[in-house]
């Protein structure tokens, strides 16, 4: 064999390496702890609170080296979502004590303002939390933890092939108007022109995914796909380490004080 | 020993108002090699699909007759037993991969991954098929990112790995280029050797001809001829089952329309030059 094939080829003998501490984390117990996070602004519900996980999320996203993945859809909920929170509240809280008025006409009530910037601030904790998970975890390493707990090959097939699906259907789209195009159709120009272009390829779009998936079948089928034994993995993940577990159990048992605390207490 | 056995099957797909299979009566041996020709629409990839065992499985339609694969009747076999011993490779390079696993190595273990190979004779099958098909340049790269020619030499690694007792390959150049092509059946060549069972279909009559060692024609359903490669291409009755002859033949029909037969019609390059130099010895005799 290559010498330089071998350390790709070795790398398969031992557990799934990766850059830092996070992205090695147990995908389960990182998905577990996010959540906990996510959740837990939303029942705090403080903007104090929420914007402030928000921020340690964003510092810890480019800590593990994935700071400009992660703003790339965080900085779009903060656009739409939080600051359209925040305008919004204005026209739908009624409050007593005006601050400001905008634009000289929208009067900003420090109630009103309160509430947006809390509504914001834990939808940005959630989806921080969220978006988090997604960029510092492969699909993959997910389904992997998930079949060692048993979920069955078939369904981890079907989400990440779902993935894969996708971009074959925009680059099948892609195609089909290419050939439109050179038949004469008019594909560009006005919304109208587009609007028109589009429709008539769904058709031969959706027949050649429907064939497409029947000749997938019958390719997995000759792999072995339905075959009833217990699967082996070429691929494999540490298992979760004790401080991890510690650490999700802390987590885990703070967010159930906090909901006692918030249904039951208060 | 006989690895397919059919006997008067009939067979009509669900909703068809026609048989895509008539009177299919036809024994293919261990260790030989077959080329499936014929029309569009002859019934060559239904055949597969029944041998290969989708016919009656993952096709349901109503099939007649008696069909025995490797001693059991097919609608008794179980289907997924079928799919680890018949390997099947088909003409859609891109429908082939799998579409979950982002290196070629991965792709080629994953039907060993799903029969619980441990890992390290993973590894040493994948290594192994790797070198014997040359994709070892591929081994590192993501099989989306794959040509045509490329995906379909890593859709024979992913079913050879897996040792399959026969091998169907249905039209598997049909969407590549020359130089696609010359790699495919290379493999071909390669699997032959090994002694594989094959039945090939494909529309390239000459690399038929270099490789096979039977011939089966089929037009609407029927086979209706069959026989040693060297004896079925070199007939031109047929043309007249919509079949093509190979390049070698037509030219030895001519050389004997002209008046100027060689010893036997070639089917072949090779034999058409051997032949030739034959004749031009015998006519300087």
């Amino acid at each position: 064999m290559r010498n330089e094939g071998s350390s790709f080829i070795e790398s398969f003998r031992r557990y799934q390496q990766f850059d830092n501490w996070f992205l090695a984390f147990n995908p389960l117990s990182k998905l577990n702890i996010l959540f906990v996070l996510g959740f837990s602004s939303m029942l705090i519900n403080d903007w104090r609170y929420g914007f402030t996980l928000s921020t340690l999320l964003c510092v810890l996203a480019f800590a593990v080296n994935r700071g400009v993945k992660f703003l790339k859809p965080f900085s779009v909920i903060v656009l739409i979502f939080g600051f359209f929170t925040l305008v919004i509240r204005q026209f739908s809280v009624e409050g007593t004590t005006v601050l400001f008025t905008l634009f000289g006409i929208l009067p900003v009530t420090e109630e009103a303002l309160v509430n947006g910037l809390n509504t914001a601030s834990y939808l940005l904790g959630f989806s921080g939390a969220v978006i988090l998970f997604f960029v510092t975890t492969e699909m993959r390493d997910l389904m992997y933890v998930l079949e060692q707990k048993g979920m069955s090959h078939e369904v981890s097939y079907i989400v990440l092939a779902s993935f894969q699906t996708i971009i074959d259907l925009r680059k099948n789209a892609e195609l089909i108007m290419e050939s439109q195009k050179a038949r004469g159709i008019e594909t560009e120009g006005s919304v109208m022109n587009r609007i028109r272009a589009f429709f008539p390829i769904l058709g031969p779009l959706v027949l050649g995914a429907i064939s497409g998936t029947e000749e997938k079948s019958i390719a997995m089928d000759a792999r072995a796909f339905s075959v009833k034994c217990k699967h082996t993995f070429l691929r494999e993940l540490r298992p979760a380490l004790a401080w991890e577990k510690i650490l999700t159990a802390a987590a885990d048992i703070c967010f159930v004080l906090l909901v006692v605390y918030k249904l039951v207490l208060r | 020993m006989t690895a397919v056995e059919l006997k008067n099957v009939n067979y009509k797909y669900p909703l068809a108002d026609e048989y895509a299979l008539r009177d299919v009566s036809f024994r293919f041996e261990e260790g030989r090699f077959y080329g499936l020709i014929g029309e569009n629409g002859g019934g060559k990839t239904t055949l597969c699909n029944l041998i290969r065992g989708l016919v009656p499985h993952f096709y349901h339609g109503e099939l007649e007759g008696e069909a025995r694969v490797f001693g059991m009747n097919i609608k008794e076999h179980n289907a997924e037993e079928l799919a680890v011993r018949i390997g099947y490779v088909f003409q859609n390079p891109f429908n082939q991969m799998s579409g979950i696993k982002s290196t070629v190595f991965e792709e080629v273990a994953m039907g060993l991954e799903n029969l619980g190979v441990e890992k390290e004779e993973i590894i040493r099958k994948v290594e192994e098929v790797c070198h014997f098909l040359g994709i070892e340049e591929l081994m590192e790269k993501n099989p989306n990112e794959l040509s045509g020619g490329q995906r379909q030499r890593v859709a024979f690694a992913s079913i050879i790995v897996m040792d399959n007792e026969m091998l169907v390959i249905d039209e598997p150049t049909s969407q590549l280029d020359p130089q696609g092509t010359e790699n495919v059946f290379e493999i071909i060549r390669n699997l032959k050797e090994a002694g594989k069972t094959i039945i090939l279909v494909e529309h390239k009559i000459d690399m038929i001809a270099e490789y096979c060692d039977e011939i089966i024609v089929m037009k609407e359903g029927k086979i209706v001829c069959s026989g040693e490669t060297q004896d079925i291409l070199s007939r031109m009755e047929l043309l007249k089952y919509d079949a093509q002859i190979p390049e070698a033949a037509i030219w030895g029909h001519e050389m004997a329309a002209e008046g100027m037969p060689l010893s036997r019609i070639p089917i072949t390059t090779g034999q058409a030059v051997q032949y030739a130099v034959e004749r031009r010895q015998t006519d300087g005799n």
